[in-house]
């Protein structure tokens, strides 16, 4: 067939549909592809040469590969809101409207400002930034390199597309559809295990869908097919195309994202998530991944027109483009000869350059009959015009140029493991293919095909069938005629790239070697090689086997960087599917949520918990509200909903006896009804929690945790339970939201409560007490403990109760002043009171006695006991609770400010909490200070930031010390 | 369902406010395990992740809990003095958690798909059949799953706080089987 539309249609590709031309644009000229193209094939189709510009040298970059190896052609899909910014245009199926543009390139593709720095590389090396501009200062120069630095330009638009997520489990996963794993699919499916089939392309099939050969006697394209359309008809079978696997886990659990609608016009992508994030586990993987062609390294070996010789013979047999006119193909392998075999067809002429001296058997007979013309024992030594134009070359010591327009260049095929990599398997390298290949895995996974280092078609084939059964199959043959090594030429090692993507050259390998950089984890990071969108697909093994000529090593010795997910890049959207904007988290709600809002809360996350922060009244500012809420609860009643607060059941005749190991609390002594406050320590006699305990019965209590310590205390007391003291008969209870609890405190509350139930038996209450009963015809457990300094009933009724109580309590407490108040009064409240905030006032070295004097005198067994005893908890200089009021009385000391005794000496302790006190009239704070308590009365200095302070240090609690209020 | 109804591909249901207790024991304390045959008529079952009779029917939580749903309201008090009483807060415990867990129902042929969005264990049929119970995590919060005897609809008990949150994002992911 001639050419379509004029261009580079040579022939009719098998995957193209001619009756379906689509019209898209690339840095806004307008061109026209046809449905199965890509945005690769379709720009090579329209003669588009040049596609973008290197990372760092801003170097012309042409497309090198048809697939997801691609590090040159990145490019910028569609326009904001929905924009990729950095795709692989071989990775792009074309749609009708898209529009894409370059990267790297301003203001033009064709005249780039910063192409410049290409003539500047002698000074930029590898890890140029490291070591150098240090005159005037280092700022000065890194914001130039950073605003130079990073691919692509962020939408400037909420992402308009929803995502989703899909966990699947099944007996064996088989990741690509090649010959090998379509073999590997059948084979399972037919003895019906449950089967997930990836495939990365919009159909099963992968290379047999467009390389020319037979599978047992069958075209391959027409057995892929019919092996995929058998597979279709399983049920046992899910075959998921257009879906990368990208992250290889723990437990044979699989990562994979699928493309829904990237490859639809806009006007069909409506209703449809953009694309899904699979989680795949599986009993079995079967890596049928392929392999990827490696480039061989000459000068200039960047040049557009320069691309992967497995790629000119895809774009022609898929895509039905002749990638250039007069093509020259340097290879030092057979593979290569597919490509020139398939161009001599449609191109008529074809130069050969093979590294090797000579060329043997059926290959060799089959090249001379077909015309080809072969250089042996070849060398490119330069390459002209960009794009490419000419090629110098060497043959047995002779030069010469020649002009060609495409060089399809192979050195040999690099197994696809990353994802074995991923899963812990370990490489060996192996001489024959000049790379590495699996060897062992440590997890129930199973390696067909080429990316076993197995190149032979029928016998891919039977290392799917091999693969599903788990028997081995030998990996002979491998790659007919084997690899030959090139060494690397030596001159203008600056020149020859490594890393297309990175702008990596043999130079830079040489440079991190001479720095002593030799691992191969240096290296990379040295070089930046193999980093970023391509993750060194085409790269890393050409460096690694640079290292190991120049360090004098093997290249097993040298071995490879571990793979990290992902394989290929995965968007944030796909991983954070909608687990976004008021989804982000988890939240939860107080079962009062309504009636809060209703009462005009400022509403705040607190532990998980959404709760009020303030009520506000007629536009109150904060500070006027939680004033207002203060005052109201000192001199009369306070409303409160503290149902966030742990709630964990203690029940089983040892629950007493667990209780007192648990706590330094005495609890198996306490009568039925009492309440006591302790410190909940773990095994190091760190604090964990405020708690207070209660007796309900001889063999049952209840515990009322912090917010943020009940899961954490119920979690540890089911844990000792367990692995320490089995032979206890406790149960462990937690019913935190089972209960409502609603706190009444102030002067008035009793007359609040009392209104609304008057047939309370008060002889039973009494502060620190509990009794059980009902409350205004609710069954509750009331508390009187206080959380505020003020008499307070902390009441408990059943969740779906608490909005009677409220409401009753409300209007009992019309008459008696009585306001809700919500966190930030708490916190004052406490702050004047002198009591702790767990995680506040405490962190990790936090010991009893360094908040609440004498607790260290406890001789009582129980957990961390033993350790409140060493050294460390007793030495002098312990920070210790005390509290600060700054000098003038007036200026509110800031939280984190750092204590010192004068200007020049160290820290000595911090400000944990501070407030303006509506009760006091001035502002007052509590600390943590070396021998704290021993220092009341002596005046301090405070910094923090550039601000400095002096205050005094007083006792910690500011307000009712004798505690008459309680 | 009425079989000339129509059948849904997705329902998501929140359920009326129902009893639920929480029986604590150990399987083979005979005591407690006749207690609670006497008092509900059912056995707790012993094989984990599984649940017995239908209404009531007891869930397997732990080892040492059960959680019993199904029953009356008025019953949560008679078996749960039943129960103090019998077993003397010794060796056994009955909680009432009927406020604790919201209870959400997913019923349709997408049912199965739904949970997988957003529950990294199976639910499907083979994997999590009629009688089976789990504690796992949906759409980010804990959740006991259950599929009740002579059911394909999966149950989810919620943390009451948990509910307003879980039930919009399960209604966020259905958008996808719309």
């Amino acid at each position: 067939m001639g050419s379509i539309d004029g261009r580079r249609r040579a022939g009719v590709g098998s995957g193209i549909d001619y009756a379906c031309p689509l019209d898209f644009t690339f840095n806004g000229r307008k061109l026209r592809g046809y449905k199965g193209d890509t945005l690769a094939s379709a720009l090579l189709a329209n003669r588009i040469a040049v596609v973008g510009r290197s990372f760092k040298y801003h170097r012309p970059r042409g497309i090198l590969s048809a697939g997801v190896e691609e590090p040159n052609a990145l490019v910028r899909i569609g326009q904001d809101p929905r924009v990729e910014p950095v795709a692989r245009a071989t990775d792009v199926e074309l749609y009708e409207g898209l529009v894409a543009s370059s990267l790297n390139a301003w203001p033009s593709l064709r005249c780039d400002a910063s192409a410049g720095l290409d003539l500047l590389h002698r000074f930029l090396p590898s890890g140029f930034y490291y070591k150098t501009f240090k005159w005037p200062k280092w700022d000065v120069h890194s914001t130039l390199i950073r605003r130079l630095a990073g691919l692509g330009k962020l939408p400037s638009q909420p992402d308009s597309d929803w995502y989703v997520k899909r966990n699947a489990w099944c007996d064996i996963l088989v990741i690509g559809s090649g010959p090998a794993g379509l073999s590997a699919a059948l084979a399972s499916a037919r003895k019906g295990a449950s089967i997930i089939l990836v495939e990365h392309q919009p159909e099963l099939g992968g290379s047999a869908l467009w390389r020319p050969g037979c599978v047992f006697g069958k075209d391959q394209a027409e057995w892929a097919r019919s092996m995929a359309a058998e597979l279709r008809t399983m049920p046992n079978v899910r075959s998921l195309t257009r879906t990368s696997a990208f992250g290889h886990y723990d437990d044979n659990l699989v990562a994979a994202v699928e493309r829904i609608s990237d490859h639809l016009e806009p006007p069909l992508r409506a209703g449809l998530p953009r694309q899904r994030l699979w989680k795949i586990q599986a009993a079995q993987v079967i890596l049928a991944t392929g392999a990827i062609e490696r480039p061989l390294v000459f000068p200039n070996n960047d040049r557009p027109g320069i691309m992967l010789a497995g790629a000119v013979h895809e774009y022609l047999a898929r895509y039905g483009i002749r990638a250039g006119d007069r093509a020259v193909i340097f290879t030092n392998n057979d593979s290569a000869y597919d490509t020139a075999f398939a161009l001599k067809h449609a191109a008529g002429s074809t130069l050969v350059l093979d590294t090797r001296p000579r060329i043997h058997g059926e290959l060799a007979e089959k090249a001379a009959a077909a015309g080809i013309d072969i250089k042996y024992d070849a060398r490119i030594l330069d390459v002209k015009g960009t794009p490419v134009k000419a090629v110098g070359f060497a043959t047995g010591g002779v030069a010469a140029t020649l002009d060609c327009d495409l060089i399809a260049v192979s050195a040999g095929w690099t197994p696809t493991l990353h994802l074995y990599s991923q899963a812990g398997g370990s490489l060996d390298f192996d001489d024959e293919l000049q790379t590495f290949v699996p060897n062992r895995c440590p997890q129930a996974v199973r390696v067909a095909g080429a990316a076993a280092g197995i190149f032979d078609l029928e016998v891919c084939v039977n290392s799917g069938e091999a693969a599903a059964v788990g028997d081995d199959i030998s990996p002979e043959p491998r790659q007919s005629g084997g690899v030959h090594a090139v060494p690397f030429i030596q001159e203008r090692s600056d020149r020859q790239w490594i890393d297309f993507h990175n702008d990596v050259t043999l130079a830079d390998v040489e440079l991190s070697a001479r720095e002593n950089f030799v691992s191969v984890e240096h290296l990379k990071r040295y070089t930046t090689t193999g980093m970023a969108v391509d993750q060194g697909k085409t790269s890393n093994v050409n460096a690694l086997l640079h290292l190991a000529a120049v360090t004098g090593r093997t290249p097993q010795q040298v071995g490879t960087t571990k793979f990290r997910p992902p394989y290929v890049p995965v968007t944030f959207g796909a991983l954070a599917g909608q687990v976004v904007s008021e989804r982000f988290h988890p939240l939860r709600r107080l079962f009062l949520h309504d009636l809060h809002v209703e009462e005009g809360a400022a509403l705040t996350e607190m532990s998980g918990w959404l709760r009020p922060e303030y009520y506000s009244r007629s536009g109150e500012t904060l500070d006027a509200a939680v004033r207002r809420e203060v005052l109201a609860v000192r001199h009369n009643v306070g409303l409160f909903d503290s149902s966030p607060l742990g709630k964990i059941e203690i029940c089983g005749e040892d629950a007493p006896l667990f209780l007192d190991r648990m706590f330094g609390t005495r609890a198996s002594a306490m009568g039925i009804g009492e309440v006591r406050g302790c410190l909940a320590t773990n095994d190091e006699s760190v604090i964990i929690d405020d708690s207070h305990i209660a007796r309900l019965s001889p063999n049952r209590y209840v515990i009322i945790t912090t917010t943020a310590a009940g899961p954490t205390l119920a979690s540890l007391s089911e844990r000792l339970l367990q692995l320490e003291w089995p032979d206890l008969r406790v149960f462990i209870t937690p019913v935190t939201t089972q209960w409502a609890m609603i706190s009444l405190a102030g002067p008035r509350s009793r007359d609040v409560l009392g209104e609304a139930d008057s047939g309370l038996p008060w002889a039973k209450l009494g502060y620190m007490r509990l009794w059980e009963g009902k409350v205004c015809d609710i069954p509750a457990r009331i508390f009187q403990i206080s959380f505020t300094g003020e008499t307070a009933y902390e009441i408990m009724v059943p969740a779906l109760a608490a909005a009677a109580l409220w409401n009753r309590l409300r209007e009992a407490g019309r008459a008696f002043g009585l306001e809700p108040f919500g966190l930030e009064a708490l916190d004052t409240l406490r702050i004047e009171k002198g009591y702790i905030h767990v995680g506040v006032e405490t962190d990790g070295a936090t010991v009893p006695d360094d908040v609440r004097p004498g607790t260290a005198d406890n001789d009582q067994d129980y957990l961390g006991q033993r350790s409140s005893r060493r050294s460390e908890g007793l030495r002098g200089g312990r920070l210790q609770l005390v509290g600060l009021i700054s000098e003038d009385r007036q200026t509110k000391l800031p939280v984190g400010a750092e204590i010192a005794s004068s200007w020049a000496s160290p820290s000595e302790g911090h400000v944990t909490s501070s407030i303006q006190s509506p009760t006091l009239g001035y502002p007052v704070a509590l600390a943590m200070l070396s021998d704290g308590r021993l220092r009341i009365g002596e005046r301090l200095m405070l910094q923090h930031g550039d601000d400095s302070f002096s205050a005094t240090v007083t006792a910690p609690c500011f307000y009712d010390p004798e505690g008459a209020r309680l | 369902m009425k079989a000339q109804e129509a059948v849904q591909p997705l329902e998501i249901r929140r359920m009326p406010h129902c009893a639920k207790l929480l029986l604590r024991g150990r399987s083979g304390d005979e005591n407690f395990v006749a207690a609670v045959e006497q008092l509900t008529g059912i056995s707790p079952p012993r094989r984990a992740n599984s649940s017995a009779g239908e209404r009531p029917s007891l869930l397997w939580m732990s080892p040492t809990g059960w959680l019993l749903l199904g029953l009356p309201m008025s019953q949560i008090e008679t078996i749960t003095l039943g129960l103090r009483t019998r077993l003397q807060d010794r060796s056994g415990d009955a909680i009432n958690v009927s406020d604790e867990y919201d209870h959400i129902v997913i019923e349709g042929p997408t049912s199965v798909d739904l949970m997988a969005t957003c529950c990294p264990l199976d639910l499907s049929q083979n994997a999590f059949p009629q009688g089976s119970v789990a504690r796992t995590l949906a759409v980010g919060v804990p959740v006991t799953a259950h599929r009740p005897n002579g059911e394909s609809a999966i149950h989810l008990y919620v943390d009451r706080s948990h509910c307003h949150y879980a039930n919009d994002a399960l209604r966020a992911q259905a958008r996808e089987f719309a």
